[in-house]
């Protein structure tokens, strides 16, 4: 459930780069990886995004605990029948169309989205409302970053794909 | 010799509740589980890519993506919150917070520009960028 019994929650998140460069062997067939010359290592960080414990609503999570409990939902969950698979898909329909994850407009304190969709279509967010979309995620890849706290807001997180149908998941928590 | 230029990188998080006060955290029963992505850049990457460290940040923007750009990973390694922008230097456009050893990285669009700044105070950054 969104709200009830949590004293507080978080979200610990992490980051994990490998820049890498792969070459033929004699038999071009075989490929041999190694670490780029810079930075010669892998590259990453890590935090913890503190949220509310009381979140807008069920579908902060676009996917529910394997021991939840139907009745138990705070939301009218036959009405958001879109996210009932825990799973959401975004057609491609034009540069700037996308869905909104939420029209909550209390600011959005983390983001988590994944592309797990089975095709070669990127997922594409947007934080401004739908104006731009500058990240994308490819399949099988992820996004997670937290909100400044004051100018992105929940309503304000879009997701568009650039091909025909794309699917996602994602958690959005103010 | 066909070189091949790729970046593999993976974003995860653990989402936790607290059920007492100064309790024990326990994975968060909205979830019940682990989230990750583990992917390599999809775009064909020219060449290596760009580590800059020890960039100083301050209250004025710094941009550190102005050209078309596959690949961006951002470190805060001072010690003061940075705010980061994908679009413009525009206040409103600065959406995304990184507070001490945390890191940002995704593909992006190649239309991105990325701006750093801090709200108060000044900051280190490392970056890394490839196209």
């Amino acid at each position: 459930m969104a709200t009830g019994n949590p004293e507080a929650r978080r979200i610990i998140f992490g980051t994990h780069v490998v820049p890498t460069y792969s070459i033929e062997g004699e038999e071009t067939s075989v490929r041999h990886t190694e670490f780029q010359t810079s930075p010669a290592g892998t590259l990453g960080g890590k935090g913890i995004a503190s949220i509310d414990k009381d979140q807008w609503g069920d579908g902060w999570v676009s996917f529910s605990h394997q021991g939840a409990y139907w009745e138990d939902q705070d939301d009218v969950w036959e009405l958001l029948g879109e996210t009932w698979s825990g799973e959401l898909n975004t057609s491609y329909t034009g540069p700037t169309s996308g869905i909104n994850l939420t029209d909550d407009t209390s600011p959005c304190k983390f983001l988590y989205i994944k592309n797990i969709g089975s095709t070669n279509h990127s997922v594409l967010v947007s934080l401004n409302g739908g104006s731009s979309y500058r990240i994308k995620v490819p399949p099988g890849g992820s996004v997670n970053l937290r909100g400044d706290g004051v100018q992105l807001l929940c309503n304000e997180v879009c997701v568009s794909s650039n091909g025909s149908l794309a699917t996602f998941e994602f958690i959005i928590a103010k | 010799m066909a070189l091949t230029y790729k970046v593999r990188y993976k974003n995860h998080c653990t989402p936790q509740e607290q059920i007492l006060t100064d309790g024990r955290w326990y994975l968060d029963s909205d979830c019940g589980r682990k989230l990750t992505g583990d992917s390599e850049t999809g775009a064909t990457l020219s060449d290596t890519g760009t580590l800059s460290t020890g960039v100083a940040i301050s209250t004025s923007a710094t941009e550190i993506v102005a050209a078309e750009r596959n690949f961006v990973y951002v470190k805060n390694t001072g010690s003061i919150e940075i705010i980061m922008s994908l679009t413009s230097d525009s206040p409103s456009e600065y959406v995304i917070a990184l507070a001490a050893g945390e890191a940002f990285a995704s593909e992006m669009q190649t239309t991105a520009r990325v701006f750093v700044k801090t709200a108060s105070g000044t900051s280190t950054i490392e970056h890394f960028q490839e196209t």
